[in-house]
């Protein structure tokens, strides 16, 4: 995992719940929290540290995955805006993952090692979009999050269904994404 | 365990902020220098990769990347081998970077005597694998064969690759460090592509080498040929120019090669090449180019000579390799002896052509000396062959000027001294040099074909004169007229269509017309005189065999060669008397010819003593300075005329 996703979520922790907190989950996860955007780290370190966090809140660590990701997507557009300027709606955005945002974080981070997402085009362009992930981080949470985000940034109402998911001991997960403009 | 103080928790941030910078500065430094061997490493790739397809041969393409590779790593030394594909084994390309010229002389030619087989030794190990292989510490190592000597000459670690083209490995470099060296993986994968692209490279030149093959090399014996000779003759002396080396050229003939052509025929005659030039290849030194001009013609080029003595050494090797007789698959054998001209060019003869012309003239005097030999160039040869040609200008000058003419001399018979006949004999008169001697300008035709033009220009005015003596009627005796036939001229498949056409021209009567041949023309080419002598002897025309006894004087010419008269050559008459060896000799001579029904000529009387002689052992005619000299044709009607008058007086 690279260091910059550890970075991501100190910055959010220390933003929402203050810098004591962020000490408070390292302790608690035995964790030492030298984290460089450069380096990469155990996937145990982001676990361990999601897993405190589900304790001291009381809250699952799905939703604690999906909060960070639904918080990190303003980040993302805050420091690349050009990456989101040329769409108008989530739903293309989300359909540039693969060949072009991907791409350019290997670029930012070598050795990055990003999911590649399988989407299924057969569906109408006004229909929810079908998308495959298989990760043995098992971060579908993430997506989500992410997704959530993103819709969010483009005032859009998003619903997600995970017909099949990994962490329900399914071989992959598929998100069925529903995009609603937000003043229907 | 009371809460940690506000001191205590920044304290701890910034420690934490301070480990999080040196992580990532060190990062920040390897991926850096990464990137700069990563950055070499594709210049390196890209560098081999365009001179690989810049070069025209395999061998500058294996130059090139060794060059590249070994200054890429400042490694000292780099070889490439090549795999051989009938044995399935590796064995040197004889291409080298060395970083000192001059260094790892006995590693070098261990390496290049030695063939590897697959797993054997560090190239062996790649042969085997298809991968590279990458040692640190040859002094470590067990199992190669050269790791003394490169131990002694400096020799570190090393690293080897295959050269791929597909999934077959066709070649390998190999590469050596002055000191033990660790493994480097990025230099691994970058080995991996330039295998692959040399590999390419070798099947795109292998296929324009193998077009251009057929242009520059001899289909019979696979040795370039002559245009490729005189390219690499060009860039030896280029080279040798800059070097001050010097630049040996060897021109190689087989003596005799001709009868095994003409005795069993073409077939064995190219077992013989191929024999011989399997053996010059075995022989010349390594670097050495040897090419066959043709026929049984032969150029070695011999470059980085420190001086004249190693061309010769090499030419006695040659000879020496020559000499072991040739075994036929017919099961014949033939001894063969070779004839080697040498030249060597200093750093400022530039031009490979005149060095060819040098090397051709040596090769010609070893020739005229007997064969057999090497002759080194020197300036008088040159002289020779410049006079030669001269001589061969002026001469079709004099033939088409008329400045020739021809003179007749006598033969008579030994008893009454009555003339039966003349030889007609050429004479040259020069504007500029004034009478010129057959014995200087004949050998000067018969080398080329002015030879044919010559010998029919003497047919043809030999005929004139002999019908005009016939019509005269009063000088009879003067015919017939005899004619001397050079080899090539009886070699000629057209002659008897000349000697008919110049018989007929002048309404000659054949029998007024005689050719003499000599011995060595019936060797020469035994195929086609027995049958243009046939034709002759048809036509009417008589044949006599001129300069009996100094050739191999084999029985068998006479039973094979229709013949109606021996002329005994003039050494034996200039020794005649009573009792003497050359006596003896004369008299088998006779005995045999009359034997086989032919008349006997005696050349060369000057003395009454040899007339009588002559005629003691039963010659039946002479010819010589005691009975007349050549002269003109007015000259001798006119002694033929004043002896008619005598005699009836």
């Amino acid at each position: 995992m690279k260091g910059v996703v550890f970075n991501l979520l100190e910055q959010l922790v220390s933003r929402d719940y203050g810098e004591d907190t962020w000490d408070t989950l390292l302790d608690s996860a035995g964790l030492d929290g030298a984290y460089t955007s450069l380096g990469s780290y155990e996937d145990a370190d982001l676990f361990k540290l999601v897993g405190a966090a589900s304790e001291a809140l009381d809250t699952p660590p799905d939703d604690i995955v999906r909060w960070f990701g639904r918080n990190a997507l303003p980040l993302f557009a805050e420091s690349y805006p050009q990456f989101f300027a040329p769409h108008t709606s989530a739903r293309t955005f989300v359909l540039t993952l693969n060949d072009i945002i991907h791409p350019e974080v290997r670029k930012l981070y070598p050795g990055a090692d990003v999911p590649e997402f399988d989407f299924d085009q057969l569906h109408e362009e006004d229909g929810p979009l079908r998308m495959g992930y298989r990760s043995q981080r098992q971060l579908c949470s993430f997506a989500e999050g992410l997704i959530e985000g993103a819709g969010a940034h483009y005032g859009e109402r998003i619903a997600i269904e995970q017909p099949t998911c990994m962490l329900r001991g399914d071989e992959s997960c598929v998100l069925e994404i529903s995009f609603t403009p937000a003043e229907a | 365990m009371s809460a940690p103080t506000e001191t205590e928790r920044l304290r701890r941030r910034l420690e934490r902020e301070r480990r999080a910078r040196r992580e990532a500065e060190e990062i920040a430094d390897r991926t850096t220098s990464a990137l700069y061997d990563r950055q070499r490493e594709l210049e390196l790739l890209e560098g081999v990769a365009v001179a690989a397809n810049e070069a025209a041969t395999r061998e500058d393409a294996l130059q090139a990347a060794l060059e590249r590779i070994c200054t890429h790593l400042r490694w000292p030394v780099g070889h490439a081998l090549l795999v051989d594909r009938t044995s399935d084994t590796l064995v040197s390309s004889r291409r080298w970077y060395t970083k000192e010229a001059g260094s790892f002389r006995g590693f070098k030619a261990i390496s290049e005597a030695t063939t590897f087989r697959s797993g054997v030794g560090l190239p062996g190990r790649v042969l085997a694998t298809g991968d590279p292989v990458w040692v640190e510490d040859m002094a470590q190592e067990r199992g190669f064969p050269r790791m003394v000597l490169a131990a002694r000459e400096g020799v570190g670690g090393a690293f080897a690759f295959p050269l791929r083209d597909g999934v077959d490995t066709v070649g390998v470099i190999e590469v050596f460090s002055a000191h033990p060296v660790a493994i480097d993986e990025g230099l691994l994968a970058v080995a991996g592509h330039i295998g692959s692209q040399l590999g390419r490279v070798f099947e795109r030149v292998g296929a324009q080498e193998e077009l251009s093959h057929h242009a520059l090399h001899d289909g019979l014996s696979g040795l370039p040929n002559r245009v490729l000779l005189v390219d690499r003759l060009r860039l030896a002396l280029a080279r040798a120019a800059r070097s001050s080396a010097l630049t040996g050229v060897l021109f190689i003939d087989l003596d005799r090669f001709k009868d095994v052509n003409d005795r069993c025929g073409h077939q064995a005659g190219d077992e013989v090449l191929i024999e011989a030039s399997a053996r010059l290849d075995a022989g010349i030194r390594g670097g050495d180019t040897i090419a066959r001009m043709g026929g049984d013609e032969f150029v070695v080029l011999c470059e980085d000579l420190s001086h004249e003595g190693e061309a010769l050494v090499l030419a006695e090797r040659l000879q020496r390799l020559v000499l072991t007789p040739f075994q036929l698959g017919s099961g014949e054998q033939h001894l063969l002896t070779a004839s080697i001209g040498i030249a060597v060019a200093g750093p400022d003869d530039a031009d490979p052509e005149s060095l060819l012309r040098d090397a051709d003239a040596a090769m010609y005097r070893a020739k005229d000396l007997g064969g057999a030999r090497h002759e080194l160039f020197n300036e008088a040869m040159r002289d020779r062959v410049l006079d030669r040609l001269r001589t061969e200008r002026a001469l079709g000058r004099a033939l088409e000027q008329g400045e020739l003419r021809l003179h007749y001399q006598p033969i008579v018979s030994l008893d009454g001294r009555q003339t039966e006949g003349t030889e007609a004999l050429v004479r040259w008169q020069d504007p500029e040099l004034g009478m010129r001697s057959p014995a200087e300008f004949i050998p000067v035709a018969e080398k080329s074909s002015l030879i044919l033009r010559l010998g029919e220009w003497v047919i043809g005015e030999a005929c004139r004169q002999a019908a005009l003596w016939r019509a005269d009627g009063r000088h009879n005796e003067l015919l017939p007229v005899n004619v001397n036939l050079a080899a090539r001229q009886l070699a000629d498949e057209r002659l008897p269509e000349v000697v008919r056409a110049a018989v007929a021209q002048v309404g000659l009567d054949p029998g007024d017309l005689a050719l003499e041949i000599t011995e060595s023309a019936l060797i020469e080419d035994a195929e086609v005189p027995a049958k243009t002598l046939a034709e002759l002897r048809d036509l009417g025309v008589g044949v006599m065999l001129d300069d009996f006894g100094t050739g191999y004087s084999s029985l068998s010419y006479l039973q094979r060669f229709p013949v109606d008269v021996l002329k005994i050559d003039r050494s034996f008459v200039a020794s005649l008397s009573e009792g003497s060896p050359a006596s003896a000799i004369v008299g088998a001579i006779v005995g045999m010819g009359h034997a086989l029904g032919l008349r006997v000529v005696a050349e060369g009387i000057e003395t009454e003593e040899q007339a009588a002689e002559a005629l003691r052992l039963g010659c039946d005619s002479a010819q010589g300075f005691l009975f007349a000299r050549p002269a003109t044709a007015a000259t001798i009607e006119e002694a033929a005329h004043r002896e008619a008058v005598s005699n009836a007086s």
